[in-house]
């Protein structure tokens, strides 16, 4: 479910945090910049820090996906600070280059899981980790004869002539990640309208596909709702 | 070094698998660092970001659904040492740690194959294993100790 990754960053420590011993101050920064964050490799764009120029072109491709990051596991290195003279002198801060490793949560394509149940509709069921939601298990990754019940808005396994399992909000169930989808979510530049015209709803634009989420299946014998194992 | 030259970059995006458990300790020690901070400085301020997902993960790896509250460095150790024998993959191995199967069924959705790999007659020892090295589940816990009382 969870594993370790390791990166390459370039951190500032403002002059508040100079009275914070450099380890403490750049772990602090680094929880603060990635916790809570789905990373993509190419979020060069979204570290980016206003105080150091580079070239938009230098961003580098998608080439793997690293996951929803917890917080930092350890340090390995940093570089000495570099001390800035910004505008003014009151413009002054530590800049580190820093190597090290953050917990992050990417469960592998396989991994099973027990999450509640958050909504049944008739796409499917959606599941939650309490720290994670985008969760979906689409209707054809139930089982095989699941009927959607549109009275009792639940998924129903018609196992055999007479027996109907049941699958409500807040059950705990266990699944197996099949597929994980990410996107890029950062804004992009305001598009066209057809008129030629910008498009200001930037929000509407990128907040509705999460930046990371899983696809995953209960077909197999073991899984599902774990009230239905629990007598075998 | 250039510092234009360097954003942010992912050296290795997988360096290491962790068990649900070892990360449940790295999030306590977190949680300890902070409440010394907040003793000697009442009033610092914690990155959000960083509470609320230390505070949900917490809460999903310490419910009374989760087998790994209570485990102890200690005894995944001893299991993992119990179950040399037996050729499961490191994956697999994580999983009955994260997850600690109780029943043959719960057993067979974590290995894979195991027929073809002769493991199926194993699944008993096995799963006696697990219950010999891994505490319960908080929730049986309570109703066993509800027993004796």
């Amino acid at each position: 479910m969870f594993i370790l990754s390791t990166f390459r960053d370039t951190l500032t420590i403002i002059p508040k945090d100079f009275r914070k011993s450099k380890l403490e101050a750049l772990s602090d920064e680094i929880n603060k910049k990635f916790a809570n964050k789905v990373l993509l490799s190419k979020n060069a764009s979204y570290c980016r820090n206003p105080t150091i120029q580079h070239d938009s072109n230098q961003l580098k491709k998608v080439v793997h996906d690293v996951g929803l990051c917890v917080c930092l596991h350890d340090i390995i290195d940093t570089s000495e600070e570099f001390v800035h003279y910004g505008d003014g002198s009151s413009y002054v801060k530590a800049i580190s280059q820093v190597k090290f490793r953050m917990i992050v949560f990417r469960p592998f394509i396989g991994e099973l899981l027990v999450g509640k149940i958050k909504t049944c509709t008739p796409e499917g069921v959606r599941v939650s980790i309490d720290f994670f939601d985008d969760i979906h298990i689409p209707s054809t990754l139930l089982k095989h004869q699941s009927v959607f019940d549109q009275s009792e808005q639940a998924w129903v396994w018609h196992y055999e002539p007479g027996l109907l399992l049941w699958m409500e909000v807040d059950d705990l169930v266990r699944f197996r990640v099949v597929s994980e989808a990410f996107t890029d979510i950062t804004p992009m530049s305001a598009p066209r309208s057809r008129g030629g015209l910008l498009d200001t709803n930037l929000a509407g634009n990128s907040a509705q596909i999460p930046p990371y989420q899983l696809r995953c299946s209960i077909q197999e014998d073991g899984l599902g709702p774990l009230a239905w194992w629990q007598d075998q | 070094m250039t510092l234009e030259q360097t954003p942010s970059a992912v050296l290795e995006a997988q360096s290491a698998l962790l068990s649900n458990f070892e990360v449940l300790e790295v999030l306590r020690e977190l949680g300890a660092k902070h409440a010394e901070q907040l003793a000697a400085e009442p009033g610092v301020l914690f990155a959000e970001n960083l509470k609320t997902i230390q505070y949900e993960i917490m809460q999903y790896l310490a419910s009374d659904q989760s087998p790994v509250g209570s485990q102890t460095a200690e005894q995944v150790k001893n299991l993992l040492e119990a179950l040399k024998p037996y050729p499961l993959t490191k994956s697999e191995k994580l999983q009955i740690i994260n997850l600690r199967p109780e029943r043959p069924v719960e057993l067979y959705v974590i290995i894979e194959d195991s027929e073809d790999r002769g493991l199926t007659d194993k699944f008993d020892e096995i799963l006696s294993l697990v219950a010999n090295h891994l505490p319960k589940f908080p929730k049986q816990q309570e109703r066993d100790s509800g027993l004796t009382v």
